[in-house]
């Protein structure tokens, strides 16, 4: 029996690997979605954003206000030159936003009233808005201290200029201007103490009775568990279009004709896929851990507890798929219908739509918990014994019932 | 046999075939229903301008100054907890425990960290006893963040992200009044006569209506047509409708593969048919097909969220119409590429994904935003936001239409050149 299935599995694995299209899939598209992802994001989660600037201020503050946008490394600033050109340009959605410093802004900033910097946002993605707001005020906030302080000072030696317009004789105009210099550099250093090495810190502490970290778990540690189980399903659809091919072309129904019996044979397409699926996921876990911030946790042991279970359900998903149905339009529909409804439903796809209840449903559910308890939590092989307990619960199950309605001829 | 026969049949043998109905129709629902219902709009990437729906739990020892101002910019940002309820402490399981039998932060900090550890809460913040104090007296002092590591690390971004930004805002405060004392102190140097003046303004207080130094205020373009603002719905729908329809290129790949496979084609070929109007009906159902794609998307956008599709609906017709003719080009295109069958579907979701269907572009950075013009969603999506969205007209989406048509006239000719009926 065991020759039967590794003689079945042997030449399915041989067959798989004559198609190139197969490997694509399975290896480089993931992380072609994982790179793009880290691309956008970056390991902060902060994406960067294209906007429009225009200066219509030749002050220095505006100028410097102008510098600090374009210094900043979340904003990709682009200068037009007026602001009919910023407006028309957002307003066609060439980029979501535009920042416009109005005539006046370097001496508006020390009145009562202060400056208003003008954000010309595409109404069309107004949902986005407060990334650029965000973003735009992030950017300002030096210059905003900076302008309280000058406005500050001024209102300090106010009184005593108005009082004398001519002290140690001196003109008003030169003591203004040294005065403020003076008093600002005073200042601006006491805040510049306070930006670099804050009063208040932050001390992060994992949840439970582990020490404190330097940082928070990377976005990737978060994303990419769920983007390569997304992926690694589309091994179903493979599986699946195979066997389906094989029994339309009556291969299928020439196997039967061997001494193998109908569970030998379908183990034997199990087995190759299993393998397949298990080195997929090691190989962009791998890969991810070379070339984004994504770590592999401590414990080897516990990783394979959940690999390959959840490996063990992909192909017997493949299986049943090609149990129930009939040419192969039906199991490509139906593996995308699955594949992609459980990536959404589970929130390997996008984390923040997971369907709740729904996704307790899903191996991708489980198999993220797995690895999130191994990776971010750090739990070693505890985390990793319910998931993969629910897991091979599922993988039995699928096989069974694959089993059980599988013909071998249409 | 003409092509409207072909066509007929075509449909026929789909309305049969449920799991490809359900890919074609159903799928993009799945998309957008969690959208809509779970989260009451957004795009699943947690870029939403409201996140006032993450609860977090603000555990205070102390009642200072400070930090009711730390705890107010917290509240700017997230659903703030300052207490639980006696069911929610039953509920964390601590009814029992000595903590809890007198109310007071203790408690709520053991709930709010039982909580956090069953992953029902992102986070909580604690505030120390000596918080307020320390700040005043210019010594450093620490706020926790007690976090679950394999929680949504979106949400924790977020939250780290405005409690540094809180806590660099009370330092520089304090550091910023330190530096006006010693200034008061350096004016007892000053010349005996300026001294007075100098504390007197020193000491004076802002003007009550003062305003922010910096501000940052947000308008719409000039000249702008949409008087109503644009909903969630309007946002996100066309993207996932887009990604969707080029799933119209796995369907008809998969159907005119499975004819040859069948040997249909050879068969038909026998027939008084030509070989071009035998495609054509294939075609021709694949584009109806499409066009329903869409008009089922909007219609359900519009019944069930209320999104507003504008005006400009002959527009939105050609533009969708050149939006499915490319789909289907690049669909018979890919038929004729052995050994494609099962990546489609993935290389799919990639192109979706660079051409602005599941998050914007505006957020890629410029060489992924090149890239983005080489997929045709970007030109597609564009094209629908600037009707429904930004209220353009025909001519605003004129270039949309022609790229779209580009495309669909570019995989058309190649499918035809390499297409073979025989093999």
């Amino acid at each position: 029996m065991l020759t039967q299935i590794w003689v079945i599995a042997r030449k399915e694995l041989r067959l798989w690997l004559q198609q190139p299209a197969n490997l694509v899939v399975i290896l480089l598209v993931p992380f072609l979605f994982i790179w793009i992802m880290g691309a956008v994001f970056g390991s902060s989660g902060m994406p960067t954003v294209a906007v429009f600037a225009v200066n219509l201020d030749s002050g220095t503050n505006a100028a410097r206000v102008l510098s600090a946008l374009q210094d900043s490394p979340n904003l990709e600033v682009q200068l037009v030159s007026d602001r009919a050109e910023a407006d028309r340009r957002v307003g066609q959605g060439e980029r979501m936003a535009a920042v416009v410093i109005p005539a006046g802004f370097s001496e508006a900033v020390l009145t009562d009233s202060g400056a208003a910097l003008e954000l010309i946002v595409d109404p069309a993605r107004n949902e986005r808005a407060s990334i650029v707001t965000g973003l735009v005020n992030a950017a300002l906030a030096p210059q905003l201290v900076d302008a309280e302080v000058a406005r500050g000072v001024n209102r300090g030696i106010a009184s005593l200029l108005t009082s004398q317009d001519n002290l140690a004789g001196m003109e008003t105009g030169v003591l203004q201007e040294f005065l403020t210099a003076a008093f600002q550099g005073v200042v601006a250093s006491q805040v510049q103490s306070a930006v670099e090495d804050p009063l208040v810190s932050l001390n992060l502490q994992p949840v439970g009775e582990g020490p404190s970290t330097e940082s928070l778990p990377s976005l990737m540690e978060f994303l990419v568990p769920g983007y390569t189980l997304m992926f690694a399903f589309f091994l179903v659809s493979q599986l699946a279009t195979t066997i389906v091919e094989e029994r339309a072309e009556g291969t299928l129904r020439r196997l039967l004709s061997t001494p193998a019996s109908k569970a030998a044979i379908l183990a034997g397409k199990f087995l190759p896929y299993a393998v397949i699926a298990s080195l997929q996921i090691l190989f962009v876990f791998f890969v991810s851990s070379l070339f984004f911030d994504f770590s592999l946790g401590s414990s080897p042991l516990a990783l394979a507890a959940v690999i390959l279970p959840i490996a063990a359900v992909i192909a017997a998903l493949g299986i049943l798929i090609a149990a129930l149905a009939r040419t192969t339009g039906q199991s490509s529909g139906l593996t995308i219908l699955i594949v992609l409804i459980l990536a959404i439903a589970s929130g390997a796809m996008s984390p923040n739509i997971a369907v709740p209840g729904l996704q307790w449903l899903t191996p991708h559910f489980w198999a993220i918990r797995g690895f999130q308890n191994i990776i971010t939590r750090e739990m070693g092989l505890s985390g990793a014994l319910q998931p993969a307990a629910v897991l091979t619960g599922m993988a039995l199950l699928f096989f069974g019932l694959a089993v059980w309605r599988f013909r071998f001829e249409d | 046999m003409n092509l409207l026969a072909i066509l007929k049949n075509d449909l026929r043998q789909l309305t049969r075939d449920i799991p490809q109905l359900a890919v074609l129709f159903l799928m993009p629902l799945a998309f957008i229903l969690p959208i809509g219902f779970a989260l009451g709009g957004g795009d699943g990437y947690g870029l939403r301008s409201d996140n006032r729906r993450i609860s977090l739990p603000v555990v205070s020892y102390d009642s200072g100054a400070s930090a009711e101002e730390l705890r107010a910019s917290l509240e700017e940002s997230f659903m703030v907890e300052n207490w639980f309820t006696a069911q929610q402490i039953e509920a964390a399981g601590l009814a029992a425990d000595p903590d809890c039998q007198t109310p007071g932060p203790a408690c709520f900090e053991r709930t709010a960290r039982r909580m956090v550890g069953q992953q029902q809460r992102s986070a909580l913040i604690i505030i120390p006893a000596d918080f307020s104090q320390r700040i005043a007296d210019g010594q450093k002092t620490e706020i926790t963040l007690v976090y679950d590591p394999g929680g949504d690390s979106t949400r924790l971004m977020q939250i780290e992200g405005v409690l540094k930004g809180a806590a660099v805002k009370l330092s520089v405060t304090h550091s910023v009044n330190a530096g006006f004392d010693q200034l008061q102190s350096l004016s007892a140097v000053a010349p005996e006569e300026m001294q007075t003046e100098l504390e007197d303004g020193l000491n004076t207080q802002p003007a009550a209506d003062q305003q922010p130094a910096i501000r940052l205020e947000t308008v719409q373009p000039a000249n702008y047509t949409l008087k109503k603002l644009p909903d969630t719905f309007q946002q996100t729908i066309p993207g996932y409708t887009v990604m969707y329809v080029f799933f119209l290129v796995d369907y008809l790949s998969g159907a005119v593969r499975d004819e040859k496979r069948n040997g249909t084609f050879k068969r038909l070929l026998s027939m008084p048919v030509r070989p071009a109007s035998l495609l054509g009906g294939k075609l021709l159902a694949a584009f109806v097909i499409g066009m329903l794609q869409v008009l089922v998307m909007f219609a359900i956008g519009a019944a069930v969220f209320g999104m507003n599709l504008g005006t400009q609906y002959f527009a939105l017709f050609l533009l969708t119409a050149a939006l499915v003719c490319a789909a289907t080009a690049i669909g018979l295109a890919a038929a004729t590429v052995p050994g494609l069958s099962s990546g489609l579907v993935p290389m799919l979701i990639i192109a979706a994904l660079l051409g602005g269907c599941m998050f914007p572009i505006d957020l890629m950075p410029p060489f992924l935003r090149t890239l983005s013009h080489l997929v045709p969603h970007s030109w597609a999506l564009e094209g629908f936001l600037a009707l429904i969205v930004r209220g353009q007209g025909l001519s605003a989406v004129l270039p949309q239409i022609g790229v779209l048509l580009a495309f669909a006239a570019g995989f058309f000719f190649l499918a035809v050149r390499r297409f073979d009926f025989e093999d």
